[in-house]
Protein backbone atom coordinates (compact mmCIF):
# COMPACT_ATOMS: atom_id res chain seq x y z
CA UNK A 1 0.00 0.00 0.00
CA UNK A 2 1.48 3.18 -1.05
CA UNK A 3 2.21 5.76 1.83
CA UNK A 4 -1.13 8.29 2.15
CA UNK A 5 -0.69 12.09 2.61
CA UNK A 6 -2.71 14.18 5.40
CA UNK A 7 -5.12 16.86 3.66
CA UNK A 8 -3.79 20.35 4.31
CA UNK A 9 -6.68 22.80 5.48
CA UNK A 10 -8.45 24.35 2.51
CA UNK A 11 -7.16 21.99 0.13
CA UNK A 12 -10.01 19.72 -0.10
CA UNK A 13 -12.33 23.01 -1.72
CA UNK A 14 -9.25 23.34 -4.78
CA UNK A 15 -9.11 19.26 -5.03
CA UNK A 16 -13.29 19.11 -5.43
CA UNK A 17 -13.19 21.96 -8.01
CA UNK A 18 -10.38 20.30 -10.09
CA UNK A 19 -11.99 16.59 -10.09
CA UNK A 20 -15.15 18.04 -11.08
CA UNK A 21 -13.22 20.31 -13.96
CA UNK A 22 -12.49 17.43 -15.58
CA UNK A 23 -15.96 15.52 -16.05
CA UNK A 24 -19.44 15.89 -13.90
CA UNK A 25 -19.19 13.78 -10.66
CA UNK A 26 -21.33 12.37 -7.92
CA UNK A 27 -20.17 12.76 -4.56
CA UNK A 28 -18.51 9.27 -4.57
CA UNK A 29 -17.14 9.92 -7.93
CA UNK A 30 -15.14 12.86 -6.72
CA UNK A 31 -13.95 10.81 -3.94
CA UNK A 32 -12.83 8.22 -6.34
CA UNK A 33 -11.40 10.78 -8.77
CA UNK A 34 -9.19 12.64 -6.40
CA UNK A 35 -7.79 9.41 -5.48
CA UNK A 36 -6.71 8.18 -8.92
CA UNK A 37 -5.34 12.08 -9.97
CA UNK A 38 -3.19 11.77 -6.55
CA UNK A 39 -2.19 8.72 -7.58
CA UNK A 40 -3.33 7.10 -4.73
CA UNK A 41 -1.51 9.72 -2.24
CA UNK A 42 -4.32 11.53 -0.91
CA UNK A 43 -7.27 10.08 0.91
CA UNK A 44 -10.28 12.38 1.19
CA UNK A 45 -12.46 12.41 4.87
CA UNK A 46 -15.46 10.87 3.57
CA UNK A 47 -16.94 12.92 6.31
CA UNK A 48 -16.08 16.20 5.12
CA UNK A 49 -16.79 15.31 1.78
CA UNK A 50 -20.59 16.30 1.50
CA UNK A 51 -20.26 19.53 3.65
CA UNK A 52 -17.25 20.71 1.40
CA UNK A 53 -19.64 20.25 -1.79
CA UNK A 54 -22.67 21.50 -0.48
CA UNK A 55 -20.61 24.79 0.46
CA UNK A 56 -19.10 24.85 -2.87
CA UNK A 57 -22.38 24.77 -4.35
CA UNK A 58 -23.79 27.80 -1.47
CA UNK A 59 -21.36 29.97 -2.81
CA UNK A 60 -22.02 29.25 -6.57
CA UNK A 61 -18.76 27.56 -7.65
CA UNK A 62 -19.91 24.43 -8.68
CA UNK A 63 -23.75 23.46 -9.76
CA UNK A 64 -25.48 20.30 -9.02
CA UNK A 65 -27.91 18.63 -10.63
CA UNK A 66 -29.66 14.86 -10.58
CA UNK A 67 -29.12 12.18 -12.98
CA UNK A 68 -28.58 8.88 -13.97
CA UNK A 69 -25.29 7.42 -12.44
CA UNK A 70 -23.47 4.12 -14.56
CA UNK A 71 -26.06 1.79 -12.41
CA UNK A 72 -29.06 3.71 -13.26
CA UNK A 73 -29.57 4.75 -10.08
CA UNK A 74 -30.43 8.92 -9.49
CA UNK A 75 -27.65 10.16 -8.41
CA UNK A 76 -26.24 14.13 -7.73
CA UNK A 77 -24.12 15.15 -10.44
CA UNK A 78 -21.51 18.54 -9.59
CA UNK A 79 -20.30 20.43 -12.30
CA UNK A 80 -18.08 23.41 -11.90
CA UNK A 81 -19.25 26.77 -12.80
CA UNK A 82 -18.00 29.62 -14.85
CA UNK A 83 -17.12 31.50 -11.38
CA UNK A 84 -15.66 27.63 -10.15
CA UNK A 85 -13.59 28.08 -12.87
CA UNK A 86 -11.64 31.15 -11.81
CA UNK A 87 -11.37 30.16 -8.48
CA UNK A 88 -9.88 27.01 -9.45
CA UNK A 89 -7.23 29.03 -11.47
CA UNK A 90 -6.36 31.45 -8.78
CA UNK A 91 -6.07 28.78 -6.39
CA UNK A 92 -3.58 26.38 -8.67
CA UNK A 93 -1.81 29.64 -9.01
CA UNK A 94 -1.59 30.88 -5.79
CA UNK A 95 -0.67 27.02 -4.64
CA UNK A 96 1.71 26.68 -6.95
CA UNK A 97 3.79 30.41 -5.59
CA UNK A 98 3.32 28.68 -2.13
CA UNK A 99 5.03 25.29 -2.91
CA UNK A 100 7.76 26.38 -4.89
CA UNK A 101 8.82 29.33 -2.20
CA UNK A 102 9.05 26.39 0.33
CA UNK A 103 10.66 24.15 -2.04
CA UNK A 104 13.21 26.59 -2.77
CA UNK A 105 13.41 27.60 0.69
CA UNK A 106 14.07 24.19 2.27
CA UNK A 107 16.54 23.39 -0.82
CA UNK A 108 18.42 26.17 0.49
CA UNK A 109 22.18 25.01 1.12
CA UNK A 110 24.85 26.67 3.76
CA UNK A 111 26.95 27.89 0.63
CA UNK A 112 24.22 29.71 -0.96
CA UNK A 113 23.35 31.92 2.36
CA UNK B 1 -23.75 37.95 -1.59
CA UNK B 2 -27.17 38.41 -3.53
CA UNK B 3 -26.62 34.83 -5.13
CA UNK B 4 -25.92 33.00 -1.49
CA UNK B 5 -29.10 34.75 -0.23
CA UNK B 6 -30.76 33.38 -3.86
CA UNK B 7 -29.31 29.89 -3.27
CA UNK B 8 -30.78 29.97 0.66
CA UNK B 9 -33.63 31.31 -0.07
CA UNK B 10 -34.43 28.33 -3.05
CA UNK B 11 -33.32 25.41 0.08
CA UNK B 12 -35.88 27.26 2.37
CA UNK B 13 -38.87 27.05 -0.21
CA UNK B 14 -37.87 23.65 -0.85
CA UNK B 15 -36.82 22.14 2.50
CA UNK B 16 -38.18 18.66 1.72
CA UNK B 17 -36.65 18.16 -1.27
CA UNK B 18 -33.58 19.22 0.18
CA UNK B 19 -33.42 16.74 3.04
CA UNK B 20 -34.02 14.29 0.86
CA UNK B 21 -31.60 15.18 -1.44
CA UNK B 22 -29.02 14.90 1.42
CA UNK B 23 -30.45 11.54 2.45
CA UNK B 24 -30.26 10.16 -1.06
CA UNK B 25 -27.51 11.50 -1.79
CA UNK B 26 -25.58 9.84 1.65
CA UNK B 27 -27.26 6.37 0.89
CA UNK B 28 -26.18 6.53 -3.14
CA UNK B 29 -22.51 7.10 -1.34
CA UNK B 30 -22.84 4.63 0.97
CA UNK B 31 -23.98 2.02 -1.56
CA UNK B 32 -21.23 2.57 -3.99
CA UNK B 33 -18.43 2.53 -1.64
CA UNK B 34 -19.87 -1.16 -0.50
CA UNK B 35 -19.80 -1.97 -4.42
CA UNK B 36 -16.62 -1.29 -4.64
CA UNK B 37 -15.71 -3.24 -1.57
CA UNK B 38 -17.57 -6.14 -2.50
CA UNK B 39 -15.83 -6.36 -6.09
CA UNK B 40 -12.57 -6.04 -4.28
CA UNK B 41 -13.72 -9.48 -2.43
CA UNK B 42 -15.17 -8.96 0.59
CA UNK B 43 -18.30 -9.96 1.63
CA UNK B 44 -21.42 -7.75 1.49
CA UNK B 45 -22.40 -7.80 4.71
CA UNK B 46 -19.09 -6.52 6.12
CA UNK B 47 -18.84 -4.09 3.08
CA UNK B 48 -22.08 -2.55 3.84
CA UNK B 49 -21.05 -2.19 7.84
CA UNK B 50 -17.36 -0.57 6.35
CA UNK B 51 -19.00 1.82 4.42
CA UNK B 52 -22.00 3.07 6.88
CA UNK B 53 -19.08 3.03 9.33
CA UNK B 54 -15.85 4.95 7.11
CA UNK B 55 -18.38 7.90 6.00
CA UNK B 56 -19.35 8.68 9.53
CA UNK B 57 -22.22 9.62 11.78
CA UNK B 58 -24.98 10.79 9.02
CA UNK B 59 -26.72 13.24 11.54
CA UNK B 60 -23.40 15.03 11.69
CA UNK B 61 -22.74 15.08 8.26
CA UNK B 62 -26.60 16.27 7.33
CA UNK B 63 -26.18 18.74 9.87
CA UNK B 64 -22.90 20.30 8.31
CA UNK B 65 -24.74 20.16 4.94
CA UNK B 66 -27.30 22.56 5.94
CA UNK B 67 -25.10 24.99 8.27
CA UNK B 68 -23.07 25.12 4.36
CA UNK B 69 -26.24 26.93 3.21
CA UNK B 70 -27.09 28.45 6.45
CA UNK B 71 -30.49 26.89 6.73
CA UNK B 72 -29.62 26.06 10.55
CA UNK B 73 -29.85 29.61 11.49
CA UNK B 74 -33.93 28.46 10.69
CA UNK B 75 -34.28 25.47 12.15
CA UNK B 76 -32.66 26.95 15.51
CA UNK B 77 -34.85 30.46 14.97
CA UNK B 78 -38.31 28.28 14.67
CA UNK B 79 -36.88 26.11 17.93
CA UNK B 80 -36.62 29.70 19.85
CA UNK B 81 -39.95 30.69 18.78
CA UNK B 82 -42.00 27.35 19.44
CA UNK B 83 -40.32 27.44 22.97
CA UNK B 84 -41.29 30.93 23.26
CA UNK B 85 -45.22 30.06 22.41
CA UNK B 86 -44.70 26.83 25.06
CA UNK B 87 -43.89 29.26 28.06
CA UNK B 88 -46.40 31.94 26.70
CA UNK B 89 -49.04 29.40 26.68
CA UNK B 90 -47.80 28.05 30.04
CA UNK B 91 -48.03 31.29 31.89
CA UNK B 92 -51.55 32.79 30.72
CA UNK B 93 -51.69 35.88 33.83
CA UNK B 94 -48.21 36.77 32.54
CA UNK B 95 -49.18 36.70 28.51
CA UNK B 96 -52.42 38.32 29.19
CA UNK B 97 -50.49 41.12 31.13
CA UNK B 98 -47.59 41.39 29.02
CA UNK B 99 -50.37 41.90 25.66
CA UNK B 100 -52.11 43.84 27.41
CA UNK B 101 -49.29 46.28 28.41
CA UNK B 102 -48.57 46.59 24.61
CA UNK B 103 -51.88 46.97 23.66
CA UNK B 104 -52.35 49.89 25.60
CA UNK B 105 -48.89 51.55 24.73
CA UNK B 106 -49.79 51.18 21.19
CA UNK B 107 -53.25 53.06 21.46
CA UNK B 108 -51.82 55.89 23.66
CA UNK B 109 -49.24 56.03 20.78
CA UNK B 110 -51.70 56.19 18.14
CA UNK B 111 -53.57 58.45 19.55
CA UNK B 112 -51.17 61.03 20.66
CA UNK B 113 -49.37 60.83 17.20
CA UNK B 114 -52.61 61.47 15.41
CA UNK B 115 -53.19 64.35 17.56
CA UNK B 116 -49.69 65.71 17.01
CA UNK B 117 -49.94 64.60 13.77
CA UNK B 118 -53.19 67.00 12.71
CA UNK B 119 -52.68 69.58 15.26
CA UNK B 120 -48.42 70.37 14.88
CA UNK B 121 -47.55 68.96 12.25
CA UNK B 122 -49.43 69.69 9.36
CA UNK B 123 -49.76 72.37 8.53
CA UNK B 124 -53.04 74.50 7.65
CA UNK B 125 -53.95 74.33 3.48
CA UNK B 126 -53.53 77.90 3.06
CA UNK B 127 -49.99 80.59 2.36
CA UNK B 128 -49.20 81.92 5.52
CA UNK B 129 -51.71 79.96 7.84
CA UNK B 130 -50.55 82.51 11.00
CA UNK B 131 -51.81 85.52 9.35
CA UNK B 132 -55.37 83.16 9.34
CA UNK B 133 -58.27 84.88 11.67
CA UNK B 134 -61.97 84.42 12.27
CA UNK B 135 -64.57 87.07 12.75
CA UNK B 136 -67.29 86.49 14.75
CA UNK B 137 -70.49 89.03 15.05
CA UNK B 138 -70.54 89.89 18.98
CA UNK B 139 -73.87 91.01 20.91
CA UNK B 140 -73.15 92.08 23.98
CA UNK B 141 -76.52 93.03 25.42
CA UNK B 142 -78.17 89.97 24.38
CA UNK B 143 -75.53 87.88 25.84
CA UNK B 144 -74.43 86.62 22.49
CA UNK B 145 -70.56 86.05 22.61
CA UNK B 146 -69.68 84.54 19.14
CA UNK B 147 -71.91 84.76 16.14
CA UNK B 148 -72.21 83.94 12.62
CA UNK B 149 -71.82 87.34 9.91
CA UNK B 150 -74.79 87.01 7.59
CA UNK B 151 -74.08 87.77 3.82
CA UNK B 152 -74.75 91.69 4.13
CA UNK B 153 -72.35 91.66 6.92
CA UNK B 154 -70.13 90.28 4.10
CA UNK B 155 -70.50 92.48 1.41
CA UNK B 156 -70.29 95.70 3.60
CA UNK B 157 -66.83 94.16 5.89
CA UNK B 158 -65.05 92.80 2.00
CA UNK B 159 -62.45 95.93 1.03
CA UNK B 160 -63.09 97.85 3.78
CA UNK B 161 -60.93 95.97 6.33
CA UNK B 162 -57.66 97.70 6.09
CA UNK B 163 -55.91 95.27 8.45
CA UNK B 164 -57.64 92.62 6.62
CA UNK B 165 -55.40 91.53 2.98
CA UNK B 166 -58.63 89.62 2.01
CA UNK B 167 -62.04 88.45 3.70
CA UNK B 168 -64.24 85.20 2.59
CA UNK B 169 -67.61 83.98 4.01
CA UNK B 170 -68.09 80.23 4.51
CA UNK B 171 -70.69 78.02 5.87
CA UNK B 172 -72.17 74.72 7.09
CA UNK B 173 -75.33 73.05 7.88
CA UNK B 174 -77.08 75.18 5.82
CA UNK B 175 -77.24 78.62 7.28
CA UNK B 176 -74.86 81.60 6.92
CA UNK B 177 -72.50 82.59 9.72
Amino acid sequence: MTKTAELLPGTLDMLILKAVSLKPLHGYGVLVRIRQISGDALEIPQGSLYPALYRLEHHALIAAEWGQSENNRRAKYYTLTAGGRRRLRDETAGWNRLASAIAAALNTTSEEV
Amino acid sequence: MFKRLRSLFRVLTRRREFEDGITEELRFHIDQYADELVRSGMSPGKAARLARVELGSLTNIKGDCREAFGVHLFDEFQRELSYAARLLRKTPGFTATALLTLAVCFGANLTIFAVIDSVLLRPLPFPEPGRLMTIFNTYPKAGVDRDGASLTNYYERRGHLPALASLAIYNYGGDYR
